[in-house]
């Protein structure tokens, strides 16, 4: 996956002035790959699009403060999604959702299925800590470097390079058992029913 | 990458790689384009760098401010007197002392041995071990700082002045034919100003224009009486008592001059500087008695006890 750096940096210079039309195409440009990591984290779409207008909104607020280039937008985009997410899972722990006695949600339940979402691999991304998964995600399905990495979440590359290793063995370990088992995902599914 | 990670990453991006709708992505534009206009146009500008370092000292002040005092007196726990934090060591010591009475005493007894240990003369270290003295009266003479002291003047060639403080009794009575001028019992019990065995700290209190004092710079026969047989032998030769009197310009018993017992403890700090004492203090203040020019110093036929005592 092409990185959009160069585009990013036409764009801050707009981004800065609060211009509509630069902001409008930061939006194109990067709104699928910010609602990707956002579901990676929270697994509720919903959610992650929330989360990254959030973020959209806080940039349309400090875009006049804002120092730096292209790059330094998209971690800062990135980080500002990450955050978000972060109060999301902290607002759930504090306030879980009470089960009722409705049906489940089988809308959103097909939507789920329709997304390609793979029950088997979701457990085994809920075994990792919040930012293995960060991790995980920015590099498997957005494609960053582990300097990128590094950047968006505020550490150091070796620190990065490790965590990734050690997040990649626990998958691993995880799924390998499970798919021993034919019945595992259907068992888990009707778990989660 | 591995034929692993390659799977690991076909699967994560098969189940994680989404999409926002377009109506979503119209909502979220609108939205976003909505907050531009309702935001101020000039919102506030970003804090400047001016502000950021105002900030930043204000911080380094506030820390400053808190953290420096404590610092300085931790700093001056280990001064002595003529350091620069020396003052606040005795002002920290005026509170503390309220919920530690022997803090006084132990400090001026810690500065007269570091004191000793770093070979000031002995006038400047016999002030600290007078305003030990007193401090250790007023802490309710507590045994280990009074005998730590004791030993610290011996190990210095202080015993007179040890006699002085601690009365005849203590140290066992000073012996009538140690003073050359035959001078009498009473006479004697009438400049060691306590009797044996009983104190009494107003009486036996110890300060800069104390009986003492006035002894070291009384006359030279009173002087003589002070000071044992060998200290005699100093003041001989250093030669003329007379001449001695003459240095303190009052040759009346009421002297109150200071130079001469200083005068006086300069030789003695002469005698150590060409013959260092071979005293060493452990951690439980014992003594190691190799040195022999504290002894010769004394009546000739005592004998220095383990603890510290003498003995005719």
């Amino acid at each position: 996956m092409a990185a959009p750096a160069p585009d990013l940096d036409v764009l801050v210079d707009g981004i800065r002035e609060r211009s509509e039309a630069a902001f409008s195409d930061l939006h194109h440009l990067m709104s699928n790959r910010l609602v990707s990591f956002a579901y990676g984290m929270l697994r509720d779409r919903q959610a992650a699009e929330d989360a990254v207008q959030q973020a959209f909104l806080e940039l349309a607020s400090t875009a006049q403060s804002f120092r730096g280039d292209g790059r330094s937008l998209r971690s800062w985009l990135y980080r500002s999604v990450r955050f978000n997410c972060l109060d999301e899972v902290r607002r759930r722990e504090r306030h879980p959702e009470r089960p009722t006695d409705e049906l489940p949600d089988i809308a959103s339940m097909d939507s789920d299925m329709e997304l390609g979402v793979d029950p088997i691999l979701e457990m085994a991304l809920q075994e990792l800590s919040e930012q293995q998964r960060s991790i995980i995600i920015l590099k498997h399905v957005l494609g960053f470097s582990g300097d990128e990495i590094a950047r968006i979440l505020g550490s150091n590359r070796a620190a990065v390079y490790a965590s990734a290793a050690r997040a990649e063995r626990r998958l691993k370990k995880l799924l390998t058992p499970v798919e021993s088992g034919a019945s595992a995902a259907s068992q888990w599914v009707e778990n989660k029913r | 990458m591995n034929r692993n990670n390659t799977d690991l990453t076909e699967r994560l991006r098969s189940a994680y790689e989404i999409e926002m709708s377009d109506a979503t992505r119209s909502s979220q534009i609108s939205a976003i384009s909505a907050a531009l206009k309702d935001a101020p146009e000039h919102a506030p500008a970003a804090p400047s760098i001016a502000s950021a370092w105002r900030r930043r000292y204000a911080a380094v002040l506030a820390a400053a401010t808190i953290f420096t005092p404590a610092a300085a007196a931790v700093a001056a726990e280990g001064t002595i007197p003529g350091d620069v934090l020396y003052p606040l060591k005795q002002v920290t010591e005026d509170v503390r002392s309220v919920f530690d009475p022997t803090l006084a005493a132990r400090h001026r007894v810690e500065e007269a041995n570091e004191m000793h240990q770093m070979g000031f003369p002995l006038s400047e270290i016999e002030r600290i071990i007078t305003d030990a003295d007193s401090a250790i009266i007023e802490a309710g003479e507590p045994p280990e700082l009074r005998s730590r002291l004791i030993e610290l003047m011996s190990a210095m060639g202080m015993d007179h002045m040890e006699e002085d403080m601690m009365g005849a009794g203590r140290k066992g009575t000073p012996p009538e034919s140690s003073t050359p001028d035959g001078m009498s019992g009473a006479n004697s019990d009438q400049m060691f100003s306590t009797s044996p065995g009983h104190r009494d700290p107003s009486i036996g209190r110890i300060d800069s224009g104390s009986r003492y004092q006035d002894m070291m710079t009384d006359d030279a026969g009173d002087r003589r009486s002070m000071t044992d047989s060998a200290g005699y032998e100093d003041d001989m030769m250093m030669g003329d008592m007379s001449g001695r009197d003459e240095m303190t310009g009052d040759t009346s018993g009421e002297n109150t001059n200071h130079d001469d017992g200083t005068a006086s403890n300069d030789s003695q700090v002469s005698d150590h500087e060409s013959s260092p004492p071979t005293t060493t203090w452990d951690s439980g203040g014992s003594w190691d008695s190799g040195q022999d020019d504290t002894d010769s110093s004394h009546d000739g036929g005592g004998e220095r006890g383990s603890d510290g005592s003498w003995s005719p």
